[in-house]
């Protein structure tokens, strides 16, 4: 209940903010309201689809199965994984940091994780199509094809920089 | 355009979906609503404050601020706003699109986007709880100069 509170504490903030303004300058709040208006219609044209896409994904990809097969030493089929899983996740990034603690705990190749909160911050299935629909197809090839790229070699770099230290007081 | 084929995926894999399983196809659609249900408010309250930015700070100051012709100046303005927070890419995208057309420039757009999406210095302290700082921090290093090297990378292709 107090996160559903803490959702909407924002739009009832904006909303109070827009009948504010249309108290104070009606014509500044007609204004603001019909820009409004205009975004919401752009959103929803082309949301309906990524929100069926999401939900088809989260009943067919049995994410959990596969997560657990990716142990330590998974290998070219680590990234794969990662990369598919990473794709068809739906949440935000910070959705993402626990499921990737749990794969840390459970022996997963370090680079492996970092690659894979990489993925899921930016490069997802309905959202690359969504994202096509609005930035253009250009844009959108070079978002992804520059992100994955770099975020793999990252989570490489990442992996050798933060865990050899962790290790070094051990040993 | 694309948002047609988007229709076609989507609707080509429901209907598969349906053939192959109704009881499964059900528990998607309602974890498709659920979903959006989740976004909705954050999305909703974005458009919003997005409709009153548009109507008191007019185009002319976007466009200088973060449009076309803000060159570099505008493509660390967006870097820096994007960075401060993180936003999911379902609701980072529909920005960029208002954003756009309210008169910012493509690689300052990018910037914007691939911040937001995976850089935030709000929440770094709690992902150095997770995974340690110095992991955190190369995280969201690394996601940092990967957007610049994207909002380059539009800068010079697309502009």
């Amino acid at each position: 209940m107090k996160a559903v509170m803490r959702q909407y504490r924002f739009l009832l903030l904006m909303l109070s903010l827009l009948l504010l303004t249309w108290l104070v300058s009606p014509q500044s709040g007609r204004g603001a309201a019909v820009a409004t208006l205009k975004s919401i219609s752009d959103m929803l044209a082309l949301l309906p689809p990524v929100f069926l896409l999401i939900g088809l994904i989260d009943v067919w990809v049995p994410k959990e199965t596969i997560l657990k097969q990716l142990g330590d030493g998974a290998g070219i089929w680590g990234i794969l994984t990662v990369l598919f899983l990473g794709t068809l996740s739906a949440g935000p990034l910070y959705a993402a940091f626990p499921l990737a603690v749990i794969l840390l705990e459970k022996g997963a190749r370090p680079a492996n994780v970092y690659f894979f909160l990489g993925v899921w911050s930016s490069a997802k299935l309905p959202v690359i199509m969504y994202e096509t629909g609005v930035m253009g197809t250009t844009f959108t090839v070079l978002h992804l094809g520059i992100s994955l790229t770099l975020y793999y070699f990252f989570s490489l770099l990442t992996e050798r920089l933060a865990h050899s230290l962790q290790l070094q007081p051990e040993g | 355009m694309s948002g047609i084929w988007l229709y076609l995926v989507a609707g080509i894999l429901f209907l598969c979906s349906l053939y192959a399983d109704r009881a499964k196809t059900r528990k998607a659609l309602a974890k498709a609503l659920d979903s959006f249900r989740q976004i909705l408010p954050t999305v909703l309250g974005m458009m919003v404050l997005v409709g009153l930015v548009t109507t008191f700070v007019p185009p002319t100051t976007i466009a200088r601020l973060i449009g076309p012709q803000s060159g570099a100046l505008g493509i660390v303005t967006a870097l820096a706003i994007g960075s401060a927070a993180m936003l999911p890419s379902f609701v980072a995208i529909p920005l960029a699109g208002s954003l756009l057309k309210a008169g910012a420039g493509y690689p300052q757009v990018a910037a914007f986007i691939s911040t937001i999406m995976a850089v935030g210095v709000v929440s770094l302290p709690l992902e150095a709880r997770l995974f340690g700082w110095k992991a955190a921090a190369l995280r969201n290093g690394a996601a940092f100069v990967t957007a610049m090297v994207f909002t380059l990378a539009v800068k010079e292709i697309l502009v």
